[in-house]
């Protein structure tokens, strides 16, 4: 409690929420954050899961490239949201289920990697094994509900 | 009807209703409309940064083409959970500046996407897998990253630009 306070009084933490645009910048950029991670993992999955076959999964090698680049952004635009108030995130149930699901998302798609590097997994018309399409269902429900849970942050804390 | 007028009905539909008097509706809303932004952004990636040059090694552009229909899902997903939000709260999104700015872009956007899919598509599929498209094609592809990312900005700060708090 003590270093959360501490954090919350830090320069970064009071620059975060009281500078004019602080905030705007660093929520911003956790939005396109977002949107170029979860969405490259759901193009990734609907692929795996059947859609548009014709298309080499190997051009997802290139897009996770971008897509690391983007989880860099949201770590650091997220460890600054943190600290504009690390009191309110700490200890909000939906803050602790975003994480835990940002883990399990970013596993299941680890483990959706492994499985496709094995050719016994791939046919050769494009289509996946039924054990990889289930990781690609549940990276689905891990990362859509990392959104939910994120946005619901802001509906079961009280603001600032 | 003048403006005001048209703002007071949209307001007194019934999803206006929902919007401002059902505790889920605005989270559901706005988990929908994170969820569209996704899919849309996701599908563009795949699309456009492939017609840029990215990835020519790997796949043609005519194999990324299902992606376009994938991308207009998303987008019809946020304009349905977006007519939820302007029927919520009319007036306050109106005079915002980011609102405004951020339609403007959704327009281009839409002009963008109909120069593609009218003047450049069938050219861009046509190529042999591995080649490079036009500069003219690679210019659209390269808009609609950026006006979509402009999108996304001002639609995440216009909450703070318009006193919606």
């Amino acid at each position: 409690m003590h270093f959360l306070l501490w954090l919350k009084d830090s320069a970064i933490g009071t620059w975060v929420r009281e500078s004019d645009y602080g905030y705007a910048i660093v929520l911003s950029s956790h939005a396109i954050g977002m949107a170029i991670i979860v969405g490259a993992v759901l193009m990734f999955d609907i692929r795996i899961l059947g859609f548009a076959r014709q298309m080499s999964l190997k051009w997802f090698d290139q897009i996770y490239t971008l897509a690391w680049v983007g989880f860099g952004v949201n770590a650091v635009s997220g460890v600054l949201l943190f600290c504009g108030n690390p009191v309110k995130f700490t200890f909000s149930t939906a803050f602790q289920i975003k994480l835990a699901l940002i883990l399990a998302g970013g596993i299941s798609v680890w483990v959706l990697g492994k499985q496709i590097e094995n050719p016994e997994n791939l046919a050769p018309d494009g289509a996946v094994r039924r054990a990889a399409k289930l990781t690609a269902m549940l990276s689905l429900l891990f990362w859509l509900g990392a959104i939910t849970a994120g946005r619901l942050i802001a509906y079961t804390t009280s603001p600032i | 009807m003048n403006e005001a007028e048209i703002f007071e009905w949209l307001a007194a539909t019934g999803l206006g209703q929902i919007m401002r008097n059902a505790g889920w509706a605005w989270p559901l809303f706005e988990t929908l409309h994170f969820i569209g932004l996704c899919t849309l952004f996701g599908a563009l990636i795949v699309v456009d940064l492939r017609v840029i040059g990215f990835g020519k090694e790997h796949v043609s552009i005519s194999s990324v083409m299902p992606f376009i229909p994938v991308a207009l899902f998303g987008f019809a997903l946020n304009l349905i959970t977006g007519i939820g939000f302007f029927c919520g709260y009319p007036d306050n999104y109106w005079p915002n500046w980011a609102f405004k700015l951020k339609m403007a872009l959704i327009l281009i956007g839409g002009i963008n996407a109909l120069v593609f899919e009218l003047l450049e598509r069938r050219q861009l599929c046509a190529l042999a897998p591995g080649a490079d498209a036009g500069v003219q094609g690679k210019m659209v592809a390269g808009t609609s990253l950026l006006l979509w990312i402009g999108v996304i900005i001002l639609g995440r700060i216009l909450p703070y630009t318009g006193g919606l708090g």
